[in-house]
């Protein structure tokens, strides 16, 4: 485990500013230890997805520092993006499946475009697929799946490139409470293979079943964190599920 | 390397396909643009050599008249040499001026009738004298016809500065087919959304997403050179029958080179055009 004075990820009194009157962040500060797993909650506009972008810099903060892995993202030049993202893994809320290919293709698809050999995609998709228990629907179209398949399938495709973080925003905001326990149980199993996994939600049925850190934001504000210090965390966490003592943070 | 190029050629040619009526407008207008300029810059390229190679403004060609004897012609001659101002004059046999013109056209079928007539060619000391031996010899019983250059290169040079005219219409065109390329580019970039967000969030090179659209822009103009090339051809095929049912011919079409310029010039456009239309439309 990377020393808390080193996380993986960290935010330093972030401001971001999307108009005059609309903020998205106004100073958040929090890090994130590499093999985390963390849900940002809060309600609609209180800067959950913000967050999750500024890692994957579709946004830009105004002031403040963004670090993953020890790399300042507001210094990043536009042409180092793709590589940025390459590695991470992202899940969007409406899964961003192309209709008009087969899962298989689809996960194919993003392989051929991430760079990956034609080789490299035949070996892979089904494993992938196999990963995301979806290897028996591969070569349906995507409105023959259920939401919570589609979003495995958007799972399977944040995983092409084996990325050390995987973000995802609102992964169970279209899904149905089974099938978002089926897809929070497929982050766990990510998660406990070594992935960092961030999560924005505000399915807080969901979120406090899987007894993780929560970090709840209110108007681009962390309200709360319940951050367990990584020494706490060794020491009384053998299982991945073992945390969640919720700390105010917010003055 | 080779998967890749594969990959982003085959997201080009999807494109394409896709978006056919688009790629139908951007083909022809260029195609129409690039007709009209060429054939602008062509006319304008083969009078201009034409003007240069006349002789200078003192000569003047004096045409005879069909089947005029030779004592005619020879007395003709005399006049010519008793002209103010004459400098020197040369007889050419229309039999010698066909020689001539069918050693510089070899092209030319054997069976066609020589059209040519009889001339002299008379140079004076100065202007003046040309302009009056040119319209005392346009009296001559025997002369069919006199040429008189100065005012043929004065014509000619207001024939050119009306193809300008065309020039500048091609040039209207040109940049509204370079629109119409922007246009179908941005379509295709907003139609393809879907891909180009998956591109963006696993990581996809700049290259890998903008270079199909701009391929794509590309063969637009490229196919719109082609096209228009082709109309080219077909038109100096066309002006030149025309002109030689009139007993006159127009230099030989070189095809090739043509070609290959309004091809060219039909890939710049595209090029340039969906290069700014993506970076436009696609950025990070």
């Amino acid at each position: 485990m990377i020393p808390a004075s080193d996380p993986y990820i960290r935010f330093e009194d972030v401001h971001v500013r999307y108009t005059e009157l609309v903020h998205g962040l106004r100073g958040v500060s929090l890090s994130v230890q590499a093999g985390e797993f963390v849900f940002f909650v809060g309600p609609t506009g209180a800067g959950k997805s913000t967050l999750i972008k500024l890692l994957t810099r579709e946004v830009r903060h105004d002031s403040g520092r963004v670090l993953l892995a020890g790399r300042d993202l507001g210094k990043m030049r536009s042409r180092d993006i793709p590589a940025l993202r390459r590695q991470m893994g992202i899940v969007p809320q409406d899964f961003a499946l192309l209709p008009r290919k087969k899962v298989w293709e689809n996960v194919a698809y993003a392989m051929r475009a991430a760079g990956h050999s034609r080789k490299a995609v035949r070996t892979r998709v089904p494993e992938l697929l196999e990963r995301v228990n979806l290897a028996h629907r591969l070569d349906a179209y995507p409105h023959e799946l259920s939401g919570g398949e589609q979003q495995r399938a958007a799972i399977a495709r944040a995983l092409i490139n084996e990325p050390p973080l995987l973000l995802a925003d609102e992964p169970t905001g279209n899904l149905d409470p089974d099938h978002s326990w089926e897809i929070m149980e497929l982050l766990q199993k990510l998660n406990a293979k070594g992935t960092t996994v961030l999560v924005a939600s505000h399915d807080m049925v969901v979120v406090d079943r899987m007894n993780r850190r929560i970090v709840r934001l209110e108007e681009g504000l962390v309200a709360s964190d319940s951050h367990v210090p990584p020494t706490q965390a060794v020491a009384e966490e053998p299982t991945p599920n073992a945390d969640s003592e919720e700390l105010d943070v917010h003055e | 390397m080779s998967d890749w190029l594969e990959f982003v050629i085959g997201e080009a040619f999807l494109a394409l396909r896709r978006n056919l009526l688009f790629t139908f407008a951007a083909i022809t207008t260029v195609a129409m643009a690039l007709f009209l300029i060429g054939g602008f810059a062509y006319t304008y390229y083969q009078a201009d050599r034409y003007i240069h190679a006349l002789p200078t403004q003192l000569e003047v060609r004096v045409f005879l008249k069909d089947g005029m004897p030779q004592d005619v012609v020879t007395q003709l001659g005399g006049s010519i040499q008793n002209l103010a101002g004459e400098a020197s004059s040369v007889f050419i046999s229309k039999e010698t001026a066909w020689d001539k013109m069918r050693a510089d056209h070899p092209d030319y079928p054997n069976d066609l009738e020589n059209p040519l007539p009889d001339a002299y060619t008379v140079t004076f000391k100065s202007v003046e004298a040309a302009t009056a031996g040119a319209a005392t010899l346009a009296n001559d019983p025997a002369v069919d016809k006199v040429v008189y250059l100065k005012e043929l290169a004065a014509e000619l040079k207001r024939g050119l500065s009306v193809l300008r005219y065309v020039g500048y219409c091609g040039l209207v065109l040109l940049f509204v087919g370079g629109i119409i390329i922007f246009n179908a580019i941005e379509l295709t970039v907003v139609a393809r959304r879907r891909e180009v967000r998956i591109m963006q969030l696993v990581g996809a090179s700049i290259a890998t997403i903008r270079i199909p659209f701009v391929l794509e822009g590309t063969i637009h103009g490229v196919l719109g050179g082609a096209v228009a090339a082709g109309f080219l051809a077909g038109a100096n095929a066309v002006v030149g029958e025309s002109v030689r049912g009139l007993g006159r011919t127009i230099p030989a079409y070189p095809w090739l080179p043509v070609s290959l310029i309004m091809v060219a010039a039909g890939a710049l456009i595209g090029f340039l055009c969906s290069t700014i239309a993506t970076r436009a439309m696609v950025r990070f």
